[in-house]
């Protein structure tokens, strides 16, 4: 079991920073409006469907459609915001967890409709093939994703702590009042928030699509319990806790399934994520800076 | 409210199948128009109708699956209906209804169970008493036909399965269930002694097995199933059973570099599509692939999955083959009235649907009358020769309502396409490809 280790170890990496990429955008959204959005995974489907189908019909290469799905993730979350959860910002929280849960199903079963429930994958994509380096196979979809995703959280770093943009949402995410004396516009910035977060859902989707069979109804489930599971390890409040938790999880399952029993995968995250839960409920990064 | 199987339904209506659905529509609305001007002239009411309850998943995961058994259970219906005698020696498909009942019209009533027990049992509760069916039919996943069987034992009314394989589902002692296609541990059987066929004529030199499964009741099931047969065959396990999470997998990297490590000959892999995939994908990557690859069908039969070139090669347990036709040429005739009729050709899960469908139409035509203890009475004492009820093996019941007679051959996929290997018999020449070619090679 040992001897598998090392590619355990890499798998983790790998597919940890991409957990991180998906749980960035729900940790922002979460952090900042303290809105849960059970929709993540599905708006996630929206990017993954947009890359596969337009793949498929107009022969494309998924890595063209990385811009394109950037851009309308980012509106889609922009108009979201203003159509529908601004409805419910003040409302009870039963009444905001029901309407991301509506969006849930009516985008997952839209989806559907219009595309069937087939299975679907990439056909052609540019970088598809895997290679072997020191005995370890590695996949060059998922180096590619992982990369991508160090790339988008670097970007989404900058811009939350560099930016006039960044600086706005973390002051509404502090104190929306404060912010809004201080002139600021915190429906736009909820809506940029939200935007944000689902351009992030946008790079997801597209680089997961060209390495993971995609279902309307099973694929966002992985992707949002992941998502879940990252944020909740990771904390609340940034892009890099989320991120942490991410690959955290996916050491913890890879290198879980190495050693011990593999059909327990799932027991070995959730096993640490109550550990942490239990022993440091700010997240990982605040457990290591303290 | 229920509909006809002629009628549309939401869940009839998305994906690739839109436009067998549109057709579909039209030749419903006609239907539906026919039979209201009738009701209207005072003709024949439902009491004049063989009426049958197939409850099926028409959504979630295997909706696309499900819309196919409508599509092929639709031209089922229209060969009974009107007469398709090119089709002998399908039950009731000489003349116009079903002959051995005065030409009593057939019609199917479609319940979606959602993948969900709970809904498959008040489904079946409901077209029983509120629809008054005369047969239930179905329902592809063992969970959920195990509720809708409950229901027929305490109504008393006959449920044909012919598509739900779990080994166990007719030893429960029930008097009104009947299980068509081979279950988990036929299928089993057949595989395991293709390897053995494999060792002696291919000098194969097969020894162990590696099993792997999604943790649901199908996988669960086969699982089970396969690990008896192995542990009775000269096969040796490799390494426990391997199980996943059906709803959570997103790579099986670590358990495929498991079995390399434990040098398992054969893997045996009962999975859902998505997983296939993943499964399939990830072995490109780690680039090994066992001696064999050999499933007990489902999602590697299913055309979606066969489209994709990492599935080329897979030997499954099948009751279909694309070249079935040749040595079966019945089977070739009722699949081109399906594709004709209703779009959609016969593959590797739906041609059970086909089978269910008509060995009620056999029991029906041979009963005394339509009540259910005749109907009961002709399922008991069944002996339908190859064809008669759309299958290329005969059909007659155990004492328990096992079909004695069903029957799995091995199949391989390659190009889209399933050939048999297995019995070698039936194999067209050159069918097979063994040794399966690296990844590299193909």
């Amino acid at each position: 079991m040992l001897s598998i280790l090392p590619s355990a170890i890499v798998d983790g990496i790998l597919i940890g920073l991409t957990y991180g990429l998906v749980a960035a955008g729900l940790g922002l959204i979460w952090g900042v409006m303290d809105i849960v959005n059970f929709a993540h995974g599905e708006h996630m489907l929206i990017a993954m469907y947009v890359t596969l189908l337009t793949a498929a019909e107009l022969n494309v290469d998924p890595l063209l459609l990385l811009p394109v799905n950037v851009v309308l993730m980012f509106l889609i979350g922009y108009a979201t915001y203003f159509l529908v959860i601004k409805r419910v910002m003040d409302g009870p929280v039963l009444g905001q967890v029901l309407c991301t849960f509506g969006l849930l199903l009516v985008i997952r079963y839209g989806i559907m409709y219009a595309a069937g429930p087939t299975t679907r994958t990439i056909d052609d994509f540019v970088f598809a093939g895997s290679t072997t380096v020191f005995g370890i196979s590695i996949s060059f979809p998922e180096v590619l994703t992982a990369l991508v995703s160090i790339v988008t959280v670097a970007a989404l770093y900058v811009l939350l702590q560099k930016t006039e943009t960044g600086k706005a949402i973390r002051a509404t995410a502090q104190d929306k009042q404060a912010a809004q004396v201080l002139g600021i516009e915190t429906d736009r910035v909820y809506a940029v928030a939200w935007g944000i977060g689902l351009a992030a859902t946008g790079v997801a989707g597209t680089m997961v699509a060209t390495f993971f069979p995609v279902q309307p109804e099973a694929t966002p489930v992985v992707w949002t319990i992941a998502s879940f599971a990252a944020v909740a390890l990771g904390g609340l409040g940034g892009i890099l806790g989320p991120v942490a938790g991410g690959v955290v999880i996916g050491l913890v399952e890879n290198i879980g399934a190495a050693v011990l029993d593999s059909s327990y995968r799932q027991l070995y995250v959730y096993l640490v994520l109550i550990g942490a839960l239990i022993y440091q409920r700010e997240g990982i990064l605040n457990w290591v800076n303290s | 409210m229920r509909f006809p199987s002629t009628s549309i339904r939401m869940t009839d209506d998305y994906g690739d199948n839109r436009v067998v659905s549109r057709r579909s529509f039209v030749r419903i609305a006609g239907t539906a128009s026919a039979v209201g001007v009738a009701g209207c002239l005072g003709g024949s009411d439902s009491s004049d109708t063989f009426t049958l309850g197939a409850i099926h998943p028409l959504s979630g995961d295997a909706a696309e699956m499900g819309s196919r058994f409508q599509d092929i259970v639709s031209a089922g219906v229209q060969a009974v209906n009107e007469g398709a005698s090119d089709l002998e020696p399908l039950a009731g498909a000489e003349g116009e209804g079903l002959p051995g009942q005065d030409g009593t019209e057939v019609e199917v009533l479609w319940a979606d169970h959602q993948g969900s027990s709970d809904v498959a049992r008040s489904e079946a509760e409901s077209m029983v008493l509120d629809d008054g069916v005369d047969v239930l039919l179905g329902s592809y996943y063992s969970g959920t036909t195990e509720v809708v069987s409950q229901v027929a034992q305490r109504e008393g009314v006959p449920h044909i399965c012919g598509t739900a394989i779990g080994e166990g589902l007719t030893e429960r002692d029930l008097d009104w269930f009947w299980q068509v296609p081979p279950h988990t541990g036929v299928k089993g059987e057949s595989m395991f002694e293709f390897a053995d066929g494999m060792n002696e004529q291919h000098d194969a030199g097969l020894e162990t097995v590696s099993i792997i499964h999604q943790d649901g009741t199908f996988g669960t099931e086969v699982a089970n199933s396969m690990q008896r047969v192995v542990e009775e065959s000269d096969f040796e396990l490799a390494l426990d059973t391997i199980s996943y999470s059906a709803q959570s997998v997103n790579s099986l990297s670590t358990e495929i570099r498991n079995i390399e490590q434990a040098g398992a000959d054969i893997i045996v892999h009962a999975a859902n599509v998505r997983d296939a995939v993943i499964m399939l994908e990830d072995m490109q990557t780690e680039d090994y692939y066992p001696e064999l690859m050999l499933t007990p069908g489902s999602a590697y039969l299913d055309p979606s999955l066969l489209e994709e070139s990492v599935s080329d090669y897979v030997f499954s347990g099948s009751d279909f083959a694309h070249d079935m036709f040749e040595v079966h040429p019945p089977m070739g005739a009722y699949n081109s009235y399906s594709e004709e009729e209703s779009g959609t050709p016969f593959d590797g899960s739906s041609i059970y649907a086909w089978g269910e469908f008509f060995t009620a139409i056999a029991a029906a035509d041979r009963a005394e009358s339509l009540s259910s203890d005749d109907l009961r009475a002709s399922l008991n004492s069944m002996s339908a020769e190859p064809y008669v009820a759309g299958l290329p093996y005969p059909v007659e019941f155990d004492d328990n309502g096992y079909n004695q007679e069903a029957f799995s051959f091995v199949v391989q996929s390659e190009d889209s396409q399933l050939e048999t290997v297995w019995p070698f018999d039936q194999a067209q020449d050159d069918a097979m490809t063994y040794p399966v070619p690296s990844w590299d090679e193909r």
